[in-house]
This record gives C-alpha cells, sequence and structure tokens, in this order.
C-alpha cells in the first residue's frame, strides 16, 4: 500500500515541476464523514458531468486525489469522444474557411446571382430556392445555421457526454459562461465555435491572464460587445472617411434559433448596414462613425475581472475603453494579405495576431489614466496588455473569480473563508486556475458541503447527467436541444454578457421544472430521437419495482442513501404496472433529489 | 404502451394524497387570504404585447399613400390609393392601411386603435439581435442590462401576482422577461403540464406520484415552486386550456399566432392573474421580393391583423381590462432595394389597441415628403418618438404605474410620457 503510494508520488513526480498545484492533493473528505465512494462519487458530481456506470467504483479505487490530479492537468486520452466528433467538420476549419463554407440565405443569393443562375428580382420564390440548393451541394457550402445549430451545440453535448476530461468540459461550460457570449449576437454567431475552441476550451485550467487575453482578442467577443466598433477617427480623419471594407461582416440569419420560433427572424441581420443596393442610389456618403464604445471596457471590469464593486469608477471604464481602440477583428482574404505584406516590409500601422488585429490608426494614442496609474502617450498595443495584467493582478479579481468558482463548485453562497483561501491561491500563482481549483477541492468547506447536495443542477447538468448515468449513445443531438430550451437554457442563447445566473431560484420556475420532469420521461420511454439508452433495454426486463429500484438508484444516485427517494418513487409505481423499470427511471430522473448535485 | 392507465389507475399509493390536493388552487386561495392584496379575484388590467420579428416596413403597413417622393423611392412597392386592386383604407387623407390589416381598420374608426409612426429607438443600430435586445431590455445603447422592460414593469405594479401574472406565449424565455419577477415562457398552453408520450391518462397519474413526491421534499425550493407548478397546471385544466372555444365571430387563423393570442384571450377571461402577457411574430425581414397585396410583408400582416381582430372580439366584455401593443425592432429604408426589397432602416410603427386608448388616429411625425433630405442618414424614415415613450405610457397609465417610477422602468431615460392613451 505504501509502495503503491509511493511508486504513484514517484509517476507524478517529472509532472512537479510544472504543474506543483496537481501534486500531494490532499482531500479531507473522511474529516467529513465520508468514504471513499462516497468521496468518488461528489467528485464525479461536482468536477465532472456525473457518474458513468461503474466509475465511483474505479475513481474510488484509484484513490480521488489522483483522479482529480489527472482532472486538472486535462490531457487524458480521447480517443472515442474523437471519433463522435467526426461528425463536426468544422471543428477543423479556420474561422475564415467557416465564414467560406457556411454561408446565409442572403449572401448564397447573391453567389447565385452573380453565377447568372438567378435573378433575385425576378425569379419565383420557389424556383430560386431550388437553384440555390442544387447550387450548395454542387459547391459543398452548408446552410449558416448549421454551424451555430448542429454543430457548435452538437459538439458540446457530445463533449460533456463522452470526454474523459470531464473537468476541462465542465470549465468551458464555466468559463464560457462567465465570459459569454451568444449565437444570437449577428457579429458573434458564426464565430462562437471558433471563440470556444480557441480562446476558451484550451485555457479552462490555465493561467487567467491566458484566457482573459484569448477572449479580449477572439472576434466572437470584439463583436458582440461592440469593442471592433470603437475607434478613434485616424489623423486623417478629418478628411472624408474611405468606407471601410465590411464585406465580411457578419449577416446571420436568426432562423432555427434555439432560442427563437424558426421562422422568427426570416432573413438576414448585420451590424453594419447591408452594402448599398448595386442601382438604386448613388451611395450614400456613409460616414464611417467613429467613437468610443464602452461595452466591452465596462463587461471586461464588471464582469470578467474586478466584479461590480471592485474599484473602478466610470473615468476608468472611459479610459480602458480609449486604451483598447484599435483592437479589431482580423479581416479574411485580401484584407489579411494585405496586412501580412505590410507587416512584412516592416509596416507596424497593422499588428496580426491569430483571428486579431491592432489597428494602430484606430487607436487612441493619447495619455491615459487607468485606476489610477499613467499611461503615457504612444503605448499602442501593449497598454491594453498592461491593463489585462493589472485586472489579473488586481485583488478584486482574484476574489471575483474565486467567488464564481466557489459558486459553481460548492454552493450558491459561498463561506468568505474559502473564497479567501481561494483568492489567496490565485494572487500567490499569478491566477494559475488549475491551482486555485486545487485549493478548493482540498478545503473542508467542499467536502462539507457533499451531504446536503444543495447546488441545483443546470438543465445541462440534469440532461448530460442522465445520458451519463443510463450510457446513453448519442447518435445525434439536435433532438436535446429543445429540451434545453424548454428547460431555460438555450444553448449559446443568454442573450446579456451576464451569461446565465448560476444559482437555484434562477433554475427553478413553474415552466421550466415541470420541463424538467418531461425531459426525464421522455428520455426514459424513447422519445428523445437519436438518443438510446444502453442501461435499459428495449423490452422489458422483467424487473420488480424494487429490483428495478435498487439498480437505478445507484446508477443515478450513486453511494449515496437513497432509502428515503426510493420509498417515495416506489408509492407512484403500480404493483401491475407494465416495463417497471421505464417508470422508476422516469420517476427518479424527474424526482426533486436528481435535480440536485 | 408502456405507461398503462389501468395498472396506474390502480396504485393505491397515489388515492392517498390527491384528496390533500384538487379543490381551489392554492396560490389562489393563498393570494385570497393576503390582505395586501385586494386584486385577488378580481379582474385585473392586461397589458399584451406583440413583437414582430425581423422589423416590419411600417412605410407599407401605414403608408403616406400621397407621397410622389415614396412613390419614386419604390417604383415597384408603392401602393398607390387610386388603384383599386390595393384595396387600401384611407385612415386620415395622409396614410392608409395595407389591404391586409383591413381587420384592424374598423377598430381604427371606432377610435380603439391608435397607430405612432416614425417610432424607433435612439440608438442607430441597424443589427437585429441588437434593436430588438434594446427595445426588450428598454436600455437602448447599453447592453449589459441584467432585466426586461417588462419585468421591471411587473415588480412595480405594487400588489402580489399569481404564477400566471407574467405570461410569454413564447419558446424561450424573452428578453424583455429577464428578471427576478417570476413569469411562465411556454410555446403552447395545452403543453404545459406532465407529458407522457401517446398516454395522456398515463401523465395524470405521473404528475400526481411527482406532485406529491415534491410536497415532501425537504428541498424547499423546488417544494415551492413545484406546488405553484402544478397547482397552476391544474387550473389550466380547470379553464379548459384544451378544448377552448372562442367567442362567436372569433375566427383566429390557424397559426402559431392565432393560437397564441387565443390563449391569451383565455388566460385573460379566466380571471387567473394575468397582468402581462408578451408573444412574437417573425419573417419581417423582407429583403427580398417584399411585394405589395401579394408576397411575404402580404402574408404576415394578414395574420397579423386576423389574429389581432380575433383576439379582440373573443374578449368580449373584457376588452376593458385589456390593451394591447406592438413593437418592431426597427422599420426599413424608404427605397426599395435591388432585389425588390426594404433593407435595414430606423424609423417604423407600432399599433395600439384597447378601450382607453387615444385611437383613430395617426401619432407621432412623418415628414411630409420622403425625400433624402428628410430622412435619417438620407435613407431611412426618421426616428421622432422614443419607443420608450410610448411604452411608458402605455402600460404605465394602463397598468397604474407613476410617472416617478419611470426612471425604473426605463433606467437612464428622462424623457416625457408620449400620449397615446386617453
Amino acid at each position: 500500500m505504501i509502495l503503491r503510494f509511493a511508486l504513484a508520488v514517484l509517476c507524478c513526480g517529472a509532472l512537479l515541476a510544472v504543474a506543483p498545484a496537481e501534486a500531494g492533493l490532499k482531500l479531507p473528505y473522511k474529516a467529513e464523514g465520508l468514504s471513499k465512494e462516497q468521496a468518488a462519487a461528489y467528485l464525479l458530481e461536482r468536477f465532472a458531468f456525473g457518474a458513468r456506470p461503474g466509475e465511483v467504483e474505479k475513481v474510488a479505487k484509484m484513490g480521488p486525489e489522483k483522479w482529480l490530479a489527472q482532472q486538472l492537468k486535462g490531457n487524458l486520452p480521447d480517443a472515442a469522444l474523437e471519433k463522435r466528433l467526426e461528425a463536426f467538420p468544422a471543428l477543423k476549419m479556420t474561422q475564415e474557411k467557416m465564414a467560406e463554407v457556411y454561408v446565409n440565405n442572403g449572401r448564397i443569393r447573391r453567389i447565385v446571382a452573380k453565377a447568372g443562375l438567378i435573378d433575385p428580382a425576378k425569379t419565383p420564390r420557389k424556383e430560386m430556392n431550388e437553384k440555390i440548393s442544387a447550387y450548395r451541394k454542387e459547391h459543398g457550402l452548408r446552410p449558416y445555421g448549421m454551424l451555430s445549430n448542429q454543430e457548435l451545440k452538437g459538439q458540446k453535448l457530445m463533449r460533456a457526454v463522452y470526454s474523459e476530461n470531464q473537468l476541462t468540459e465542465v470549465l468551458t461550460d464555466f468559463w464560457f459562461n462567465h465570459f459569454n457570449v451568444t449565437t444570437r449576437d449577428g457579429g458573434a454567431r458564426s464565430r462562437t465555435l471558433s471563440y470556444e475552441r480557441d480562446a476558451i476550451r484550451p485555457n479552462v485550467l490555465g493561467n487567467f491572464r491566458t484566457i482573459l487575453g484569448a477572449t479580449a482578442k477572439h472576434p466572437a467577443m470584439l463583436y458582440y460587445l461592440d469593442n471592433a466598433q470603437s475607434r478613434m477617427a485616424p489623423p486623417s480623419e478629418r478628411e472624408p472617411a474611405k468606407p471601410e471594407p465590411k464585406k465580411e461582416m457578419a449577416t446571420g440569419e436568426m432562423g432555427m434559433d434555439g432560442g427563437m420560433d424558426g421562422e422568427m427572424m426570416g432573413g438576414e441581420m448585420a451590424k453594419a448596414p447591408e452594402k448599398a443596393p448595386a442601382k438604386a442610389q448613388t451611395p450614400p456618403r456613409r460616414k464611417r462613425k467613429y467613437g468610443l464604445n464602452e461595452n466591452y471596457a465596462r463587461e471586461l471590469m464588471e464582469l470578467h475581472t474586478l466584479g461590480v464593486d471592485g474599484g473602478y469608477t466610470q473615468r476608468d471604464v472611459t479610459e480602458v475603453a480609449r486604451v483598447l481602440t484599435g483592437w479589431a477583428a482580423a479581416p479574411y482574404g485580401n484584407g489579411r494579405k494585405n496586412i501580412e505584406k505590410q507587416m512584412a516590409n516592416g509596416n507596424e500601422n497593422n499588428i496580426l495576431q491569430g483571428d486579431f488585429v491592432f489597428r494602430k490608426s484606430w487607436h487612441d494614442d493619447k495619455a491615459k489614466v487607468v485606476l489610477g496609474e499613467k499611461f503615457p502617450a504612444g503605448g499602442g498595443l501593449e497598454e491594453g496588455e498592461r491593463v489585462l495584467d493589472m485586472l489579473t493582478s488586481h485583488p478584486s479579481t482574484a476574489r471575483f473569480i474565486s467567488t464564481k468558482l466557489a459558486r459553481r463548485f460548492v454552493n450558491d453562497a459561498p463561506s468568505d473563508d474559502l473564497v479567501d483561501q481561494m483568492a489567496k491561491t490565485f494572487t500567490k500563482t499569478d491566477g494559475d486556475i488549475a491551482a486555485v481549483m486545487a485549493t478548493l477541492a482540498q478545503s473542508r468547506v467542499f467536502w462539507a458541503e457533499a451531504k446536503k447536495r444543495s447546488k441545483m443542477k443546470s438543465p445541462f447538468e440534469l440532461a448530460v447527467s442522465s445520458l451519463r448515468a443510463l450510457e446513453a449513445d448519442v447518435k445525434n443531438p439536435q433532438p436535446m436541444m429543445r429540451w434545453f430550451d424548454r428547460m431555460g437554457e438555450p444553448l449559446y442563447g443568454y442573450l446579456p454578457p451576464t451569461g446565465f445566473p448560476d444559482y437555484a431560484e434562477s433554475w427553478a420556475n413553474s415552466g421550466t421544472l415541470i420541463a424538467r420532469m418531461n425531459f426525464g420521461i421522455h428520455l426514459a420511454t424513447g422519445r428523445i430521437n437519436g438518443v438510446t439508452l444502453k442501461r435499459l433495454p428495449e423490452d422489458s426486463s422483467g424487473l420488480t419495482t424494487e429490483e428495478a429500484l435498487a439498480m437505478y438508484s445507484k446508477l443515478l444516485l450513486p453511494a449515496q442513501d437513497t432509502s428515503a427517494i426510493v420509498s417515495e418513487v416506489k408509492q407512484t409505481i403500480p404493483a401491475d404496472a407494465e416495463r417497471k423499470e421505464v417508470q422508476v427511471i422516469s420517476m427518479l430522473l424527474g424526482s426533486p433529489e436528481f435535480q440536485y448535485r | 404502451m408502456e405507461w398503462s392507465r389501468r395498472a396506474f389507475m390502480k396504485g393505491s399509493g397515489l388515492a392517498l394524497f390527491s384528496a390533500s390536493f384538487g379543490g381551489t388552487p392554492l396560490f389562489l386561495s393563498r393570494a385570497a387570504d393576503a390582505a395586501n392584496n385586494p386584486l385577488a379575484h378580481s379582474r385585473r388590467k392586461v397589458l399584451v404585447t406583440i413583437f414582430q420579428r425581423g422589423a416590419m416596413d411600417g412605410l407599407m403597413a401605414v403608408t403616406p399613400f400621397n407621397d410622389p417622393a415614396l412613390a419614386e423611392a419604390r417604383p415597384n412597392l408603392f401602393m398607390h390609393l387610386t388603384d383599386p386592386k390595393n384595396e387600401l383604407t384611407d385612415l386620415d387623407g395622409r396614410f392608409a392601411l395595407h389591404p391586409s390589416f383591413a381587420d384592424l381598420a374598423p377598430l381604427y374608426k371606432e377610435g380603439r386603435l391608435a397607430i405612432v409612426h416614425g417610432v424607433g429607438s435612439p440608438n442607430k443600430t441597424r443589427s437585429h439581435f441588437d434593436a430588438q435586445d434594446y427595445m426588450e431590455n428598454g436600455t437602448p445603447g447599453v447592453k449589459g442590462t441584467r432585466t426586461g422592460w417588462l419585468n421591471r414593469a411587473v415588480g412595480l405594479l405594487g400588489h402580489e401576482g399569481t404564477p400566471f401574472r407574467s405570461v410569454a406565449l413564447t419558446r424561450a424565455l424573452p428578453r424583455a422577461f429577464y428578471g427576478k419577477e417570476p413569469s411562465i415562457a411556454v410555446d403552447d398552453l395545452r403543453s404545459f403540464g406532465i407529458q407522457v408520450p401517446n398516454n395522456p391518462q398515463a401523465a395524470e397519474q405521473v404528475e400526481e406520484g411527482f406532485e406529491a413526491m415534491y410536497a415532501r421534499s425537504a428541498k424547499r425550493l423546488v417544494q415551492r415552486v413545484s406546488e405553484e407548478s402544478f397547482d397552476a397546471i391544474e387550473l389550466l385544466e380547470k379553464i379548459g386550456v384544451r378544448d377552448y372555444k372562442p367567442a362567436e365571430g372569433a375566427k383566429y387563423p390557424n397559426t402559431a399566432l392565432g393560437r397564441r393570442l387565443q390563449q391569451i384571450a383565455l388566460l385573460v377571461k379566466s380571471d387567473v392573474g394575468l397582468e402581462v402577457a408578451f408573444t412574437e411574430t417573425g419573417g419581417w425581414d423582407t429583403h427580398v421580393q417584399q411585394g405589395t397585396t401579394t408576397g411575404s410583408f402580404q402574408r404576415r400582416a394578414d395574420e397579423m391583423s386576423k389574429s389581432i381582430a380575433a383576439f379582440w372580439t373573443d374578449l368580449g366584455t373584457y376588452q376593458d381590462d385589456v390593451v394591447l401593443m406592438t413593437m418592431t425592432e426597427f422599420g426599413r429604408t424608404v427605397h426599395q432595394n435591388g432585389s425588390l426589397g426594404t433593407d435595414h432602416g430606423r424609423g417604423s410603427c407600432l399599433f395600439v389597441l384597447g378601450n382607453n386608448v387615444d385611437g383613430g388616429k395617426i401619432h407621432g411625425n412623418v415628414p411630409e415628403k420622403l425625400v433624402k433630405d428628410a430622412l435619417e442618414d438620407r435613407r431611412d424614415l426618421p426616428v421622432t418618438t422614443d419607443f420608450r415613450s410610448v411604452f411608458a405610457d402605455v402600460a404605465g397609465k394602463h397598468l397604474n404605474i407613476d410617472r416617478s417610477h419611470d426612471i425604473a422602468m426605463f433606467p437612464g431615460w428622462e424623457g416625457e410620457r408620449f400620449k397615446v392613451m386617453t
């Protein structure tokens, strides 16, 4: 035993140097009266989307500490998931490629018209649609809605259900919501998949400064919170403005959106005015609107870092907005090539970093004062980086982030003491998220919650934990999406930058609680297309109510005292009911107990 | 059939609990007991709102039919009063109703329907998302506002509510309802309840099972919410949401909007405590082949006006309690585009219907001639009335919210109410 422990330490030794936080985890579950199995089950509810059959035993056997250490690294092989993700080709495309392949109705109409196949003013609608869909097929162009509806949402569900790196997925859900953008925003919509893939997921266990910088520079965020439009008039602006090439601007479509009725929007949406119709008018003198937009600067401090009472003023908001003028989305196509060419020639007017570009000519280069610190004139891109550094190391940020993590992982009203401990780690490690998570996991407060199970599952957590416990084979994730809508969590569909509120009252209202019960019934009765449950035989298993209850309460509420819920459910199952297991599962999934973790 | 009705009926445990439920819905009896709630069991004032998503072309809905500048800007979309094929309804010698809104014409002539023209947002965005967001959160230009204006309005009512106080007939909770006041968002009231596929009888039994289980739960929050939920379900059954027959002469179109307004009418007439209702209709984004007497605009207008007219007829004596208001995120370009449609613009128009409305009038301000120099950014119908000033007047007067609360309803707005209510 001792030997095995020593070996484990030795094995981990090589990694110690890179990630000190993961070494020597001490989880005080025994002190809170929990067995190893109970500790494993609790960890799987909090640091994963619930236990799969046999997983509690597996984690208990390997040791909760070791399991957690693996999760904090987040690099377990994930072959089975990778296979399932092949159904989502966009995951392998660059943002620009996605923009090329997934085209909305407005754009495809223009393309097909240009090819001379239709005349939008004359061709009858039906014929026009046929021509368009034939053209799509021929050129491998996919409908715009597929990107954000089928692929983006589908991959989220698949990863949550099947990934071995569960904590990475839980934290991806957390950090996405923390740095919320939404596919209902025309500017963010086509870029949300890339946002999660490139800015969020790779950084969820890394350094806070990294994920902050990645979101700050991602076009989805730049458009969603309008920083892409926040710009100073360039020195040359005193002359009439040249219209900016903004062809790539998102002209999305709202149809098929999770949060909205299918046909609600019907047409295109554009942040920028559409291109002027070819003939109708002499192009209006479209004056480029210069001016500061404070949306991002405000939310950067209020929601992403310091918190609303974090000690900044309206003056700071304005100053940070000025600092961030010129932070913009890289153009596609020739625009990008031109910038690359300029950079190669030593021209520093634009600095390209992946999908981000710093446009010097849009930047307000005068002196500024942020949170009491002086920024001399001419700081350029670097002064924005400096602001992000300052915000990361600000004590308010350490507290704010720690509070939010504790609220997600511990309870709705985390104790000051726990938040203090976490904030201390945050500060000491310069924002090492894995280290902060390790502090949380090693606190007594965290383990004291195990028996209370006071954290209400979000609809996504509820659904995914059901699918995992019953070993679902999700062939098509799409039919699940309307359940998320009904239960009050349309995926990627929360409009304000706050993200979904993370406390029980916000999830439980008359409509959504009933929807949760209905979800369980539909899942158990096989009425969610595309999903089959390996733990539920297609034909009657012939189990008695007691047998079914024993079996499924263990799967759904492992390592817990389920005597109360078992007797509750038992009363609802008639003695001569057919397929008792189906009814047992329905009642368990909809039970108050299963709504909590 | 996996849920056997027979089997469930025999379930012995259920009968034990069912006796303690049923009867007067709990929230109603609670509400009636509450001394601070004089309105319990009495009729309430109801504000019904319809969001036209996609941006309705206000200049086609209510068209200045003798403006030569508009005729010139819209060679294919302008509708001449003199052309009998158009069947426009002349409202005041200057504006005419599109023929597909004809069902609303009698309401206008009776003085119950008001139109506000040139209404819109002070924020110039032409993005559907941003403009809808602003119109629903009630703070143009400020995205970070957490709550929606209708939720704030409900919070200002100053009395207790029932679970049906604030209802959205939509698939997801609309932005206007975000906030701490409880709301129900459901696409179809008939689906509000426990559903066992293909076996409605079993559903009742399962429902009782859940009801009992939740009633005894130690989780106080879900225990309370479930009690309200099951009361609500029971109430919907009692008022007959599944077999509701509209009043004589109310012919709702067989469409989503028709059904939704019909269900709102039922709630109003059932005295379940509805005070604010919201629903939506899409497809107003007419970039391509907008059409005049036929086409995409016409179909939408036809559905909407028939739905509203049926709703109004259906209300019968409840008309005095209800005001209905429409809204759309912005208008469309004055000039038609190259695809015989119109693009994203600025000002549009909205309808306010009710017996306490200053109706039979076109309120607001539309330039005499829509020549370029008179347009906003030389392309759009100028926004001359801030939507908040209209919303504040309608919600404020009808729901009895004092002027001094307008700033709470629309944070950051210090304008005057636009007088559209009597």
